[in-house]
């Protein structure tokens, strides 16, 4: 099977697309996987990897029970590429890469370990590589986050889901200014300090935050800040949505990202609610089975064909 | 237990609003305590309960709860405030010079801000604060009660240290209708300028909610202004800035406890006599890393309420059916019951045990956001979502 993809005559490595989002259970899985099944419809070669490997499921939902192989697998040196850890699915077009969670998570990945799936990620033979990253807002899943170049962030229309998908926007912000100023102590502290939205410099946006750099420090890296942070651009995903209202959602963290982050966050659509799929993840059926014109995948095409129309970062 | 004010709805607003509000009303030390449990650093609450102590007589322990209030709320940029906890802490003891200059110090290091009285008291030397400080009398009002009306002798300049209010400017015939701005806390407001001549109020301000001001008469201020003319020049440029409304949300530092987006709470604990696991349902809006205020669902048993009240209980916070974060052991600390007839809401208030490292992540990243940012983010959500 695999051989299908790497005859082709590749120049460009291909495009990331990370998949966050504050907690568990708003769907970050199952959008993963339609907007992975999307790519592959319109002839787009896909892989998708479970980048939860604390809590390593992506595989359940295409009918894989134990999988044969996994990142860890590669991780551990058992295979030199991930392409030779990716494994087929009913989805023409579409591979995935299962985590594995009994073995590693996230949270403990080292530096060096961080950096060889990046750079591994990015020479996998394909158009785009689908991430879908585990629930939270660690450090290694930030950083998987910011190094993608779509970032994409699912939230469900209830509040609290759009308060969490807002936090891990807002961490990775933060992630972003932290990594940045991580040799320079003075910038370094006042960041940190930012953070903590009660602090007592009464900084209470990222463009106060800038202002202060500017007006305490030198101004120069002030402009170096906001370059990095115009390079983060979330594409806002609603799931579950049941109401055409519900994909307003998007729009909050839009606007509040614009406001108090200095980021320009771009509406992606959503996906409405969709019975099958909630019947099929219960029978562990492969979502690649879910009919094409079921409101999930109609949504997942249009969320693509959106994507794939706006420049990323 | 307590009745409440027909308006109170706690199972939509913060618990903690409405007891600052006045809506819920809490009338003994010993509640008030049992409430500073669960959120320790709110400074609201302790001048409350320092209000409380003083009403009683308790002056020892009022002392020492307006001097907590002063000190958290300057710590939230709340100078106003501060500045009020203050005066009323010094009213039982009068402070040393270095406790004077020690707290004009503070000011000056933790104050600031976009909001008239706090670029005003953020900006006086020590000798200007203090004469301010001498001079500001406190005035309590109930919503609906007015300040002032049209066409009224002005006499006195306002800072709102909580509640809001509206000024309504006078309808001219064939004009459009006349609209309210609103005011809030830490907004100056009175037509007294010019000190040297009589003054008439220029609008209808009244109070839409329980409301605290601190004033000084235009005689006063203007004897205080002769020596102290730079007090004039910011007075007079503050008094006149009203703020957008729609901006008022961004810009005003409201409380000092952080107030969570409504979230569904499941409790779960062990039954009295059969050891058996029991749970009751609930809603917050109140919710810190420290503790909690659950508004239990109207249909939680009376025998469920009691028994929770003698367990530890574990709290897990939901979103719909699903788990947000889980695993929260505590101890109620406070409970209250409010509203009468057959259906009262009960209240717990629980504090929080130490916690897993993984837990206390998963809470702070759900608290982290600021006033503001939730603020905003709910106000658009009833705007461009809620059905």
């Amino acid at each position: 099977m695999q051989n299908q993809y790497t005859e082709k005559e590749r120049t460009q490595s291909p495009q990331i697309w990370a998949v966050g989002g504050g907690k568990g259970g708003i769907g970050k899985s199952v959008i993963s996987i339609l907007i992975s099944m999307a790519l592959a419809e319109k002839g787009q070669d896909t892989v998708v990897i479970d980048g939860d490997l604390g809590g390593a499921n992506l595989h359940t939902f295409m009918g894989i029970r134990t999988p044969s192989r996994t990142l860890n697998d590669f991780i551990s040196r058992q295979y030199a590429t991930l392409d030779e850890v990716c494994m087929g699915t009913e989805q023409k077009g579409l591979r995935i890469i299962c985590g594995a969670s009994e073995v590693l998570t996230l949270a403990n990945l080292q530096y060096t370990q961080k950096i060889k799936i990046l750079q591994a990620i990015s020479k996998i033979e394909a158009d785009h590589v689908i991430l879908d990253l585990g629930a939270g807002t660690g450090f290694n899943t930030l950083d998987f986050f910011l190094s993608a170049h779509r970032q994409i962030v699912v939230m469900t229309p209830q509040p609290v889901a759009i308060q969490n998908a807002y936090a891990f926007v807002r961490n990775a912000v933060y992630r972003t200014l932290s990594r940045l100023t991580s040799r320079r102590p003075s910038l370094g502290g006042l960041v940190k300090a930012a953070m903590d939205p009660k602090n007592d410099m009464r900084v209470r946006t990222v463009s106060t935050l800038l202002d202060r750099v500017a007006e305490y420090g030198d101004p120069a890296d002030a402009v170096e800040m906001a370059a990095h942070l115009k390079r983060i651009r979330p594409t806002l995903i609603t799931n579950m949505a049941r109401e055409p209202r519900d994909k307003n959602a998007g729009q909050i963290i839009q606007m509040v990202s614009q406001k108090h982050l200095t980021i320009q966050a771009e509406v992606g659509g959503g996906i409405y609610f969709d019975p099958q799929i909630n019947a099929m993840v219960s029978a562990m059926e492969p979502l690649t089975r879910v009919n094409r014109d079921s409101n999930a995948i109609q949504s997942a095409l249009a969320i693509v064909s959106h994507l794939e129309n706006t420049a990323t970062g | 237990m307590n009745a409440i004010e027909p308006h109170a709805n706690p199972d939509q607003e913060s618990v903690i609003e409405q007891i600052l509000d006045d809506q819920i009303d809490i009338n003994s030390a010993e509640e008030f305590e049992n409430l500073l449990e669960v959120f320790p650093d709110n400074a609201g609450l302790y001048r409350k309960f320092a209000d409380l102590l003083a009403g009683r007589k308790r002056l020892d322990a009022a002392l020492l709860a307006y001097h907590k209030a002063a000190t958290l709320y300057l710590d939230a940029g709340l100078v106003l405030q501060s500045i009020v906890a203050k005066i009323l802490e010094w009213s039982i003891v009068k402070p040393s010079h270095r406790e004077g200059l020690d707290f004009h110090a503070m000011v000056r290091r933790k104050g600031g801000g976009d909001m008239p009285s706090q670029v005003l008291f953020s900006q006086l030397n020590y000798e200007e604060m203090v004469a301010l400080m001498l001079r500001l009398a406190r005035v309590r009002l109930s919503p609906g009660e007015a300040v002032y009306d049209t066409g009224q002798e002005s006499t006195d300049i306002y800072f709102i240290v909580s509640g809001e209010l509206t000024e309504t400017l006078p309808q001219i015939e064939g004009a459009e209708p006349s609209t309210a701005i609103a005011l809030a806390e830490n907004d100056i407001f009175g037509d007294i300028f010019p000190l040297e001549e009589e003054s008439l109020c220029l609008a209808r301000v009244a109070a839409t909610s329980a409301v605290e001001l601190v004033k000084i008469s235009k005689p006063v201020l203007k004897a205080t202004c002769y020596r102290f003319p730079r007090i004039r020049e910011l007075l007079e440029r503050l008094s006149r800035i009203r703020t957008p409304q729609g901006d008022r949300a961004w810009q005003t530092v409201r409380r000092s406890c952080r107030y969570c987006l409504p979230a569904d709470i499941k409790i779960e604990f062990m039954s009295d006599d059969t050891g058996e696991k029991r749970f009751v349902h609930g809603t917050t809006r109140d919710l810190s890393t420290g503790g909690i205020c659950v508004v239990l669902k109207n249909d939680t048993s009376r025998s469920h309420i009691d028994a929770l009240l003698k367990q530890k209980p574990t709290l897990t916070i939901l979103e719909g059916n699903r788990t947000v974060i889980d695993g929260l052991i505590g101890n109620v600390a406070w409970r209250k019951t409010v509203g009468r007839g057959t259906r009262p809401t009960h209240i717990v208030g629980i504090t929080f045990d130490p916690m897993a490292d993984e837990t206390a992540i998963a809470l702070n990243a759900f608290c982290t956001i600021s006033n503001d940012e939730q603020d905003m983010i709910w106000n658009l959500w009833n705007h461009l979502v809620r059905h």
